[in-house]
Order: C-alpha cells, then sequence, then structure tokens
C-alpha cells in the first residue's frame, strides 16, 4: 500500500531534465549565461542550443582571448534566444556582447527589439537611438522610433520619424503606414487615406491596411467607401523592411515552432508563407505528421495538389492509419478523375473512422458510379444517419432506393427526411417529384406533389422545378396548367441554353397538350 | 504662524508633489476576518487552458443587510471527478473543492468581518467555476446568481431566507460548454432581466492537442487551438423560465468570448451587448429596438484595434472616463498588445484612443483579465484598474505556476490621459500573482469603491478604500423591487458638473459587481439635481439630495425631465 502511494505520488514530480551547466563570466563587467532546461525543448532545439555553448565555450577558451569571436558566439546565441523568445538569455547575450565589443549597430539595435517586445519603454527608445547614431542609413530604426512616438502620442515626432524613414528608404510600407496614423491621430483623413493606399500599393498582400482605410471613410462620412474596405480587411499587416529583425525566424530550427507559425500564416490565409513554415517544420521533424498534413493542405489550397498529394502521402510514410492524409488524398485523387486511387484511402478512411460522413459519401458517389449500388446504398445510409441534416445524403439515398426500383420504400423514406427538412429545396424536389412521376401510380400524389413543388419554384423558378410543377398539375389532371407552366420550364432551360433539357421537356409538352389524361408514363 | 496654516501649506505641498507623498489607496482584509478563500485550479501537468482562465467573483448583498457579501467561484479537478488532493498543487479546503459564499458584517465601531455560509445557505456550486453574475430574476427583491462553468452552468434563486435553490434545470439556463462572463440586463424591456453569456471556445478534454511556447517547450494553447463557441442568449418569460433566443445574436462569426458588458453605447436609450473576443474581432450587438440585434463592431471601430487587428480581448468596463456624457470602453489584453481604449465619438462610432490617452506602453508587457472603471480618490474621474497573469509559461520565472504578473493602477488625469500609480495600491499591486476576476463595490458602505481581486490558484484579495479628502453621493437605483440594471443616472453638482454612471452588475472579466452608483465630487458639497434614464428608456429628473451618504431612488418616484 505505502509502495503504490509512493508510487502515485512520484508520477506527479517533474522529470529532472538534462542540464547544461552554465557559462560564467571570465570578466567581472559580463554576466554568467544559463541555459534552458533541455529535456524540455524539441531534441532539434537541444541539439542546437547545445552547440552555440559549445562555440561559446570555445571562444572563451581561446588564449589569447579574441573579444570579436567571444562577441560573435555571444550574438549568435542572443539571436537564437531572442528568435526563441527567451528574452531574458538574450539580452544576457547582447549585453555582454556590446561591452566586449561596444559600439556595433546590430547588437544595440537587436537589444532595441527585444527592449520593444518586451515593453521597455524607457529603454527600448534609448537603444534605438543609440543604434541611429551608430548607423544613421538604417531606415528601420526610424520606423521603429517612429512607432514608439506614436505610441507615446507624439504625433509630431513620429511622422518626422517616419519622414526620415523614407527618405533613406522610399517604397518602405511601414513609413507610409504609420503616417497614414500620424493623420489619423490628427483627424486629417484625407492625408490618412493617401498615406493608407499609398502602403498598400507596396505590399498589397497587407490586407489589414483596408480596416484604416475603412475608419478614414468612415470619419469622412463616407459610409459605403468604409464598408467596401472592411470587407477587403484581413489579417495580415505591414512588416517594416527590417531585415536585422525580419532575418531573426531563419535561428529557428524547432519544428514545433514552424508549425506554429504556419498555422498563424494560414490563419492569415498567407497559404505561400504557411507551406514554408510547413515545408520546414517536416524537415525538422523526420517523424511528425501533422507538419506533413498541414503542408498538404495549404498545398492544395495553393492549387498545388499533386505536391499535396505527395506531402500526404509523405504523412502515411510516418503513419499509415492518419484519417486526415488519407481523407485528402481521397479527395484529391478523386478530383483529379482518379477515383481508382482514391477509393482505397476513401475505405481506409471509414474503417479508422466509420462515422466520418464525408468519406462515406465520395466513397459511395465512386462505387455508385461503378454500378455497386447495393454497397453504395449502404454508405449513403449511414452517412444519413450520422448527418440528417445532410441533404446530399438524404437525396442520394432515396435516388438509390428508386433505382433499385424499391418505390414504396422510397416514398416513406422520402417523407420521412422531408418531414423534418421542409427548408431543403432540393430534397422537396425530389420528392415532389417522385409524387408526380412514381413508377407505381399508386403511390403518387399529385395534390401533394403541386404544393411541393410550387414551394420550390416560388424559391427559385428554375427549368427542372418548373419541369416537376408541370408534371405534378398534370398528375392531378390539370392539363392546361401543365402546359402553363412546361411552356416557362421550357423557355428557362432555353435561357441557360440546355439543350438536352429544351428537347426532354418539348416532348413532355406535346403529351400535356394532347389534353387528359396527361399523367407521366 | 497657526497650526491651521501649515497645514494648509503640507496640503498644498502634497498635491503638487503628488503620489510620493500620497497615502496608499487601500487596506488589505485578513484572512483572520474570516475571508479566507483560496482558489483552486486543479493543474496536473496536462496544460488545460480552462485552469488558467479561472476565476470570477461578486460582490452583492444577498441578505439585503447594505453591506456587500462575498461570491467567490471554485475551480476543480479536470477533468471532473478526480481526486483534488492528487493534483500538482493539492486542494487543501474542506471536502470537495466547491464556490464560497461570504457573508459580511460590520459592527457598529466599523469592524468588518466574514463568515463562510455556503453551506447554511445551500449553494453546492461544484462544477469547475469560471464566473459569476448576479441581478433579481424573479423580481422578488433579493439578489440571485447565475454561475458559469467549464461544463454546465447554475442558476441559483435566492429563496430570501438567506438559502438559495438551484433552479437551472427549470429556467432552462444550462450551458454545457465553457462560459466565461455573463450578464443580467432587460434587453427586450419587459421588466425582467435577461441573460446573455460569453462562450469561450469547443473544447475536448479527451481529445486535447498539445501546444508549444516559442522555444518549443509544452504550454498553454491559446485559443486557436479549438473552434470557437457561439454566445448564449436567453430571455426571460416572467415566471422562472427563460426562452433561448441565442438565434438572435447569430449573424456574426462566433469569437472565443470572454467579457461581457452591456450599455447604451449609441445613446439610442436600448442597452446593446459587447463582448470580447479572445484573438478574434470583438463584437457589439446594437439593439435595435424591436427585438432583434445587428452585430456592427466592425464598422463601429471596437471589433480591432486601431492598427485593424483582432487582439486577445479579456476583460472589458464601459465607463464615461471623460466626462462627454457617452460610455467609453476599455479592454485588457494579451502581453506584447496593449490593452485597448474606444473613446466613443458618437452615433456608433469608435476611436482607438489608447497611445494620446497613455494606456498603450504600458501594458505591453502585461496580459491583463479583470478590469474596472473605478473613481479610486472621489474626484470625479474613473480611474482604471487591470489585473494580470499571464497565460503563457514565463520560462524565466520560476515555480510550479509561473504566470505572475503584476496588477495596475491608471489615475485618471481629469479626462485627459492615465497616469501608472501602481505603488499607491500596495502589495497587490507590486507583487506577482495571477489574477482574474476583479469585482468593485463599496463594500463597507462607506462611499469608497473597494476592489475584490481574485486570484488563479491563489488566495483572493479584498481591498478595502482608505477614502480620500473628497466629497461623495451614493445612488441605488431601483425598478419595482429590485435594481434597475442599466439605468443611467447624471449627478448635476452645484459648479454644473455632470456625472455620468450607469448601474450594471456586468463587466470586468467572469465577475459581478455592486450595482449601486457612486459619485465622487471632488470638494463640492451639494448637487443641483439628479437625471435618470430607467431601463424602459423613461426618464425622471429627481431634486437635489445631501450628499455624503447612500439615497435610493425608485423609478416612478421622480418628476418629468
Amino acid at each position: 500500500m505505502i509502495t503504490m502511494l509512493l508510487l502515485l505520488l512520484a508520477g506527479f514530480q517533474e522529470q529532472p531534465s538534462p542540464m547544461l551547466n552554465p557559462v560564467p563570466a571570465f570578466r567581472e563587467d559580463l554576466q554568467a549565461l544559463a541555459f534552458p532546461e533541455l529535456g524540455k525543448l524539441e531534441p532539434k532545439v537541444q541539439e542546437q542550443i547545445t552547440t552555440l555553448r559549445e562555440e561559446l565555450v570555445a571562444a572563451i577558451a581561446e588564449e589569447p582571448k579574441q573579444a570579436n569571436t567571444i562577441r560573435d558566439a555571444y550574438m549568435k546565441l542572443g539571436r537564437t534566444f531572442h528568435a526563441y523568445k527567451r528574452f531574458d538569455l538574450a539580452e544576457i547575450c547582447y549585453r555582454n556582447s556590446d561591452i566586449l565589443a561596444p559600439g556595433r549597430f546590430e547588437t544595440v539595435y537587436l537589444a532595441a527589439d527585444l527592449a520593444r517586445i518586451q515593453g521597455q519603454d524607457d529603454r527600448m527608445e534609448e537603444l534605438y537611438r543609440r543604434a541611429m547614431e551608430i548607423l544613421p542609413t538604417y531606415h528601420s530604426t526610424y520606423v521603429r522610433l517612429g512607432d514608439i512616438a506614436l505610441t507615446k502620442g507624439n504625433v509630431d515626432e513620429a511622422k518626422m520619424m517616419f519622414e526620415e524613414a523614407l527618405k533613406r528608404e522610399p517604397i518602405e510600407a511601414a513609413a507610409y503606414f504609420g503616417l497614414g496614423q500620424v493623420a489619423m491621430e490628427q483627424r486629417d483623413f484625407d492625408t490618412a487615406i493617401t498615406h493608407f493606399e499609398k502602403a498598400l500599393s507596396y505590399v498589397n498582400e497587407a490586407n489589414r491596411i483596408h480596416y484604416l482605410l475603412g475608419m478614414a471613410w468612415r470619419n469622412k462620412g463616407d459610409v459605403d467607401k468604409a464598408k467596401h474596405h472592411l470587407k477587403l480587411a484581413g489579417k495580415r499587416g505591414v512588416k517594416p523592411m527590417d531585415s536585422i529583425a525580419n532575418n531573426l525566424i531563419h535561428f529557428v530550427e524547432s519544428g514545433r515552432v514552424h508549425i506554429a507559425r504556419g498555422k498563424a500564416a494560414f490563419g492569415a490565409k498567407d497559404y505561400a508563407g504557411a507551406a514554408k513554415e510547413f515545408a520546414q517544420a517536416a524537415s525538422a521533424l523526420p517523424n511528425d505528421t501533422s507538419s506533413r498534413v498541414n503542408l498538404g493542405t495549404t498545398l492544395a489550397l495553393l492549387g498545388k495538389k499533386q505536391e499535396a498529394v505527395d506531402a500526404f502521402r509523405d504523412a502515411l510514410r510516418i503513419d499509415p492509419n492518419n484519417v486526415s492524409a488519407n481523407y485528402n488524398i481521397g479527395v484529391l485523387t478523386l478530383e483529379a478523375g482518379r477515383p481508382d486511387l482514391a477509393m482505397p484511402h476513401l475505405q481506409k478512411v471509414v474503417q479508422l473512422d466509420p462515422k466520418d460522413a464525408s468519406s462515406r459519401m465520395r466513397l459511395a458517389g465512386i462505387l455508385k458510379n461503378m454500378g455497386r449500388l447495393q454497397e453504395a446504398y449502404g454508405h449513403y445510409d449511414m452517412a444519413a444517419k450520422l448527418e440528417p441534416k445532410n441533404e446530399d445524403a438524404l437525396i442520394q439515398r432515396a435516388y438509390l432506393l428508386i433505382q433499385a426500383g424499391k418505390n414504396e420504400e422510397a416514398m416513406k423514406v422520402l417523407a420521412e427526411d422531408w418531414e423534418l427538412n421542409q427548408n431543403f429545396g432540393r430534397l422537396t424536389h425530389l420528392y415532389a417529384r417522385f409524387l408526380a412521376a412514381c413508377p407505381v401510380k399508386s403511390l403518387r400524389n399529385g395534390t401533394k406533389a403541386v404544393d411541393l413543388a410550387q414551394r420550390v419554384v416560388n424559391a427559385s423558378p428554375e427549368a427542372e422545378y418548373l419541369e416537376t410543377l408541370a408534371m405534378a398539375h398534370a398528375q392531378t389532371g390539370d392539363c392546361d396548367k401543365a402546359v402553363e407552366v412546361q411552356t416557362k420550364a421550357v423557355e428557362a432551360a432555353q435561357a441557360v441554353n440546355r439543350q438536352d433539357q429544351v428537347s426532354r421537356m418539348n416532348a413532355e409538352l406535346a403529351r400535356y397538350r394532347k389534353g387528359a389524361p396527361c399523367e407521366s408514363e | 504662524m497657526s497650526y491651521s496654516r501649515i497645514c494648509t501649506v503640507l496640503f498644498l505641498v502634497s498635491a503638487l508633489f503628488g503620489s510620493a507623498a500620497e497615502a496608499p489607496l487601500f487596506t488589505e482584509v485578513k484572512p483572520s476576518s474570516g475571508f479566507d478563500f483560496v482558489h483552486y485550479n486543479g493543474m496536473n501537468g496536462k496544460y488545460y487552458l480552462p485552469e488558467i482562465m479561472n476565476p470570477g467573483g461578486a460582490l452583492f448583498d444577498y441578505d439585503g443587510d447594505g453591506d456587500l457579501d462575498l461570491y467567490l467561484v471554485q475551480g476543480g479537478t479536470l477533468p471532473a471527478g478526480g481526486d483534488a488532493s492528487k493534483t500538482l498543487v493539492p486542494y487543501k479546503g474542506k471536502g470537495v473543492p466547491k464556490d464560497r459564499l461570504y457573508r459580511t458584517d460590520i459592527d457598529k465601531s466599523g469592524k468588518i468581518s466574514f463568515t463562510d455560509v455556503t453551506d447554511k445557505a445551500g449553494l453546492n456550486a461544484t462544477g469547475y467555476g469560471m464566473g459569476v453574475t448576479t441581478g433579481d430574476v424573479d423580481n422578488d427583491g433579493d439578489l440571485d446568481l447565475y454561475v458559469t462553468n467549464f461544463g454546465p452552468n447554475q442558476l441559483w434563486l435566492n429563496n430570501g431566507d438567506g438559502t438559495f435553490s438551484d433552479t437551472t434545470a427549470k429556467a432552462g439556463v444550462s450551458d454545457p460548454g465553457l462560459s466565461t462572463s455573463a450578464a443580467f440586463i432587460d434587453l427586450d424591456r419587459d421588466g425582467d432581466l435577461d441573460l446573455f453569456m460569453a462562450d469561450y471556445v469547443l473544447m475536448n478534454l479527451d481529445k486535447y492537442p498539445n501546444c508549444y511556447a516559442s522555444d518549443s517547450s509544452l504550454d498553454y494553447c491559446g485559443p486557436d487551438a479549438f473552434p470557437a463557441a457561439k454566445d448564449r442568449f436567453f430571455l426571460n418569460n416572467g415566471d422562472g423560465t427563460f426562452k433561448d433566443a441565442t438565434s438572435l445574436i447569430r449573424d456574426a462569426e462566433a469569437g472565443a468570448g470572454l467579457g461581457v458588458v452591456t450599455c447604451d453605447l449609441d445613446n439610442d436609450g436600448w442597452l446593446d451587448i459587447y463582448v470580447a473576443n479572445d484573438g478574434d474581432p470583438n463584437h457589439l450587438w446594437r439593439n435595435k429596438g424591436d427585438g432583434t440585434f445587428e452585430e456592427i463592431g466592425l464598422l463601429a471601430g471596437v471589433a480591432l484595434n486601431g492598427v485593424g487587428a483582432a487582439e486577445a480581448g479579456m476583460g472589458v468596463t464601459a465607463g464615461d472616463f471623460d466626462g462627454d456624457g457617452d460610455e467609453d470602453l476599455f479592454m485588457t489584453h494579451l502581453d506584447e498588445e496593449t490593452n485597448t481604449l474606444y473613446t466613443n465619438q458618437g452615433d456608433n462610432f469608435f476611436d482607438d484612443g489608447t497611445n494620446s490617452a497613455g494606456l498603450a506602453m504600458v501594458s505591453m508587457k502585461y496580459t491583463g483579465f479583470g478590469t474596472g472603471w473605478i473613481d479610486l480618490d472621489n474626484d470625479g474621474w474613473l480611474d482604471l484598474v487591470a489585473l494580470n497573469g499571464a497565460v503563457r509559461v514565463q520560462a524565466e520565472k520560476k515555480g510550479i505556476f509561473p504566470l505572475q504578473q503584476a496588477n495596475q493602477i491608471f489615475m485618471n488625469l481629469a479626462g485627459k490621459g492615465f497616469a501608472e500609480a501602481n505603488e499607491r495600491g500596495g502589495s497587490a499591486f507590486t507583487d506577482e500573482e495571477v489574477s482574474r476576476g476583479a469585482a468593485i463595490g463599496d463594500v463597507d458602505s462607506d462611499g469608497d469603491a473597494d476592489l475584490l481581486i481574485i486570484n488563479c490558484n491563489g488566495p483572493a484579495r479584498l481591498l478595502l478604500n482608505n477614502g480620500s479628502m473628497n466629497n461623495w453621493l451614493g445612488l441605488r437605483l431601483v425598478t419595482g423591487k429590485r435594481d434597475a440594471l442599466g439605468a443611467q443616472a447624471t449627478v448635476h453638482t452645484a459648479s454644473g458638473r455632470k456625472l455620468y454612471r450607469r448601474a450594471r452588475t456586468d463587466g470586468s472579466y467572469c465577475s459581478a459587481r455592486d450595482p449601486r452608483l457612486l459619485f465622487g465630487l471632488a470638494a463640492e458639497k451639494k448637487i443641483t439635481g439628479i437625471d435618470v434614464i430607467w431601463p424602459d428608456g423613461k426618464k425622471e429628473r429627481f431634486p437635489a439630495v445631501e450628499t455624503g451618504r447612500y439615497h435610493t431612488l425608485t423609478q416612478g418616484k421622480g418628476g418629468k425631465p
């Protein structure tokens, strides 16, 4: 009993993680550098940090000590920690680097970026200003200082900084975006619109700018233009052309982080960016299926369907039972006109997840086309039971019953399904048509068929629906009405250039014109 | 030099040199007073999201004795039914974890004490609690409770004898999902309180995903790991039951809802609903006055921040911070984002006024939850509190639950902006904890606003306002037998100043505040009258009343405006 209790308690204790010893400060003015618990990190990241630590240790061990070499080792680690958002550790690296080789622009600039992300108000401004003095030509420093001034409500300073940035980089959208915000603060909406449009002209994909344009037009009182832009607004913002900060991502070797970044890009509908991240994730995580499934999905959305199939197949190499990969290969190969390739994958999905109605529907479609109607019916029937509001499943199930000559059963199923789903147009239409023209005449009900067909025609006066209404009238014996409606059906079919329908409908029309009995055969 | 002259000089020096010479704003109630609530989140190392999202609490006078009692929402194990003594931080209370009700008593000397009356009151709220709201849903003159859970919610009807009954099933207001903030408000003007609640995401602990921090270590998921849930809306039938009216708020994308505040943002007399969504555009449901609502957040400028980004909306509060007669919105957000102040420009238009108000940079390193407009020094200008605590592991911090952050106070600079003044709040604002719910109210009815801070996986803190030299006026707005939630009062001071306040229990995060209104009058001693717009749109004028005390204004007892 005691042993069991101890075991239970032990289960709640954190497992000791392998630790890297801190790198001590070899001079009084430097700080010792600790390292994260490796056991919590992805193996690739463990390896990366361990290697960088070794480089630092080796650089420090060199005699005579080379300040620049040690500084470079700290900078590599600093950028890496920065990219992994271990700001506390990155800060020590940058500080030590700055002491070892003072006045290096990149060190100061990245330290400023760290302070910015952490909301260290005064420190970031001080560091950016220092960076500006060291390298006055780097335009992004001015953009950052402009942003800081904006956040502090100092619009004149912000304006000056954004203009300085543009003097150095005339196509910097972030500077125009900043100037637009300045103008918004000053309630000069015309100027704001000009700047936002300019920003948009440089980075068309930055659809978030449309929100600002929407607000500017709203403030000008033009609600229609505001709504137009708000409809176009999305999640992609304006990113400064800041090669130093933007390059930090290259220090990320974690597949998990690339997956997270890929998902964020996907959420912002940046599919190209997402695909790039997922590909990097797949490369970093050789046994991970999710990165490959995500990559496949993204490639499919980019229209690269064969590459998508390859990514899904790669996922199946790792996990043959992955439902998403099987399903997606099924869908893509089916779309490519290869039901033979799709079928085994869809069958696998149904086997793995019998409640997957979508796979059953697709599989049933393939089986139906192969003439394996009984099997197709089984999947449609199951799909309809799994998703009682799936109109396609309800229609196909009834249709196969009709095709199999099971008219009574079909009529019963249609009646029950329609009772529960009276707002389903296509289902109502099929039911109306079957009531009007069921091969078993005793099952027909012209009056009810007229009622139902009239509903679908009222909702959408398409040729086929009108044809069914005419059939229903014919079934009630009202041949004149059938002629009138069928004439409209023919006109509607002609209007959309459906000659196949026109010939069939004209034949029916001729029978209606002959007068009673004009019901369908 | 006379003694009085010296005092005057000292006062001027103090006023000129600001906070350094200013007294602490609060005195914290000690556990020896009987208020000893400690939140239990049931964390078990699996990084389940609900364990970092709760709890809230309520300040409400459940026994009608004139002081505010405390309701604290408790967590539990995840999944339910686990052994609470064997989680990473074991539950140390008696029995199973459940919500607690503390009765407040103030003796003649002013000494305040608290008694845990949960069992006596028949409250057995053992769900995994998220939040609570209060209101008199059956119009019988006492306050009822609606508790939101990760799992079925509960409506506790106050029996009027110090006990409560669970009437959830009869009322038809349960919600099996992950509900967060809720609001009682009469949206259809039929005389009873309807119920709106924010739902967060659709989550199944059996199929819980792994999420990772930026350094690839395991971390808590954000809302983007789950599908957002639809908020819920119930209309009160007036007979103890509610009608599910969620279909009235369907024409918008679901958002991961966390904060809810009701207010008349367009001053058309109809109460609207504002929902803070986490990572999704916020929703502003404009009450069209015909029983329907339209979502207008995007065009109104309150769905996204000033640069068009959806932020991680957690808490939200509405109030007239700049004294221009309309309500502005303040929202708390994730770190690396700012908190956001939406200033009301009228006609359903808002501007993001965060930068110019000085509220942007100061919030960048914090993740905010509970918040509220609160006139801490009774100068008539609404100050702000923002309660913070991370939602992602702060790797540089030690401990088993490294989400601690400091809370913040922002003093209103006469409607022109805000200045951070955390040190004035004492240790509850300088020490780091994982704070979530904030409930504001005058617990001891002494004319200043007190603050209940509800921490996740830690003790709750009740901070009693030490008061100021400034004068005040307290109002309770009543319609029928109950608080007129949604009513707005305008106090006209003798100097011509107008102070607008709305009676509500909603806002903040997962918490319920005192519906009574406090008007800080600064040095003014007299008012000239009070205008009230009642929730049914009717307007009344009440004559001047004595300041420095509470008054009850009842609908129908005032004159023509």
